[in-house]
């Protein structure tokens, strides 16, 4: 179970959101929708970097509420710097935390990544100014692809062959390996690294 | 019903057609020159005499066949045949890269003024060895790279892939395809697992060097998939493959056949080859079928059991009329039997003039 890797914290004596921490080194903040438990792919992802999974709980409000909550929550921590990554009802506080003041964090926000969003607002995706990389299942029925296509005409857009709305659950290997490759190269992410060479 | 012109630009020169992979010490460029330049007369003669489809496919390492890319054969036939569609069946898909195959796909279809027919094959398992790649992926390998293909097609912003075999960070294809949302789309339905698979997302089947008994399971196959997947397939959804040759007479069009060897199929021209791919678990859960598809088999058999159209054109036209009947099929892809010069282009003539008006009333 990749929740065993993880242990639960809760920031400024207990005061802040509770969230999943595991890894070492830059930080990922990772939102989830509702009450979901870190997936395989955050523990992919730990085996390299610094990651702290938060849920979006249900009496959490807004997915704009939620985005306050969990900025106050980091910056209690100290974190000078994270990548960010939400899924689901998560991607909506995802992208309203990329958008929060650098104040209201006490951080800077490297690369943005959105796992099949589920109700970020247009207005939200417009005022978008970081490298973000949106990823659809390619068995996700709501055909969103094209909005953020258009609404992120800088972004970048993948589909993820298979998955439906839980890509982390279901493509774990996949959602970390571009996750990783986004956060580590932003746009030159686009040329690959992998070595083609069968014996040396 | 239509019918289909299918030249494998088989090698005219001194060669055995029996080994996989043939030695190049065979090999004559003067008789390759010359099976090209026989090749595109018969599929010309085809689009003269009515054909509404000429076909060519993807084979490697054999005199069976001459055409390793078929998008090479087909980007010539879009300047050479002037009315019939261009069905390239197909290329070879899990051992190819997708983005390449929707990008020269879309290039014939261009060329072709919208003519292209796109028909989506796994092949025959020794392609396999060809490039290297492990047969046993080749379903999941299809599956993905027809998922792909469609998307590049249809997609008119840049996406990346992130798929299990196939990766890519952007793709976005210059030339698109001109039949629109994409040109229609075919793959094998031999097996129960292709024809489910095909059913599901609505591709029409074809079935090559098959027979008429194992077609027509798997057709039915097809339809009740089809059914339970909410559509009903049309005649032209469903492709039937077989040798031909007419002559003017029943005796002559025998007698030229009668020269033809017994069929191997590529895959059991090599032991080690056949023998691995079964291993492998290739063939599904319908194996002996799929074996049994193939088998070598006499003159006579293979033309009670559909797999050849041999004699005169009435003789021909009862051939044809019992594919129809047995199968619903609606496209008859016809392999030029015997490679027999003016004979062989007189038995295309006779086709087009002779049966193929009468089959369009079937």
């Amino acid at each position: 179970m990749p929740e065993r890797i993880f242990a639960q914290r809760r920031a400024d004596e207990g005061r802040r959101p509770p969230y999943w921490e595991a890894g070492s080194g830059e930080t990922i903040v990772a939102i989830v929708g509702g009450d979901r438990l870190p997936t395989r792919a955050h523990a992919l992802l730990a085996e390299r970097r610094h990651v702290m999974v938060f849920a979006t709980a249900a009496d959490a409000g807004t997915p704009r509420e939620a985005a306050r909550r969990i900025g106050a929550a980091v910056k209690a921590l100290g974190i000078a710097r994270f990548d960010l990554m939400g899924e689901g009802v998560g991607a909506a506080a995802a992208l309203w935390l990329a958008l929060a003041p650098q104040a209201d964090i006490g951080a800077e926000i490297g690369s943005v990544v959105l796992a099949a969003p589920d109700g970020p607002s247009d207005e939200a995706f417009r005022e978008m100014r970081r490298p973000v990389l949106v990823l659809c299942g390619t068995k996700d029925p709501s055909e969103a692809g094209d909005r953020y296509r258009t609404l992120l005409p800088d972004g970048h857009f993948m589909f993820v062959y298979g998955a439906g709305r839980a890509i982390g659950a279901e493509r774990p290997e996949a959602l970390a390996f571009i996750a990783r490759e986004f956060f580590e190269r932003r746009d030159l992410f686009l040329v690959s690294r992998e070595s083609g060479m069968a014996f040396p | 019903m239509k019918a289909s012109l299918f030249c494998t630009a088989r090698y005219m020169g001194a060669a055995p057609h029996d080994v996989w992979p043939l030695s190049g010490e065979y090999y004559s460029s003067d008789a390759a020159v010359r099976s090209m330049e026989t090749t595109f007369d018969q599929f010309r003669c085809a689009d003269e005499f009515g054909f509404d489809w000429v076909t060519v496919a993807e084979h490697h390492y054999s005199a069976f066949s001459l055409s390793p890319n078929p998008m090479v054969m087909a980007g010539a036939l879009s300047q050479i045949v002037r009315r019939a569609k261009i069905a390239v069946l197909g290329p070879t898909l899990p051992i190819l890269n997708p983005v390449r195959v929707a990008e020269e796909l879309a290039m014939i279809d261009t060329m072709s003024g919208g003519r292209l027919v796109a028909g989506m094959m796994r092949g025959t398992p020794n392609e396999y060895v060809t490039y290297n790649v492990n047969p046993a992926e080749s379903r999941e390998r299809f599956a993905e790279a027809l998922h792909l293909i469609r998307r590049a097609w249809t997609e008119t912003r840049p996406f990346g892939w992130l798929g299990r075999y196939y990766q890519y960070r952007t793709i976005s294809i210059w030339p698109r395809p001109v039949q629109q949302p994409h040109p229609p789309l075919y793959m094998s339905g031999s097996s129960p697992e292709a024809g489910a698979f095909a059913a599901r997302n609505r591709i029409g089947i074809g079935f090559a060097f098959t027979t008429v008994p194992l077609a027509k399971s798997a057709v039915q196959h097809y339809r009740a998939c089809a059914r339970e997947a909410g559509w009903e397939p049309m005649t032209e959804d469903v492709i039937y493959r077989a040798m031909f040759h007419v002559a003017d007479t029943d005796e002559e069009a025998f007698a030229d056949m009668s020269t033809l060897p017994p069929r191997i199929s590529l895959v059991d021209q090599n032991k080690a080859v056949a023998e691995g791919v079964l291993q492998s678990g290739y063939y599904g859960a319908d194996v002996v079928a799929q074996r049994q598809r193939t088998s070598r088999r006499e003159l006579a058999d293979r033309i009670t059991l559909g797999q050849v159209i041999v004699g005169g054109p009435d003789t021909v036209l009862a051939q044809v009329r019992r594919i129809r009947d047995e199968l619903g099929a609606g496209i008859l892809d016809l392999v030029v039997g015997a490679q027999l010069g003016e004979r062989t282009l007189h038995s295309i003539e006779l086709f087009g003039t002779k049966v193929l008006p009468r089959m369009r009333e079937l």
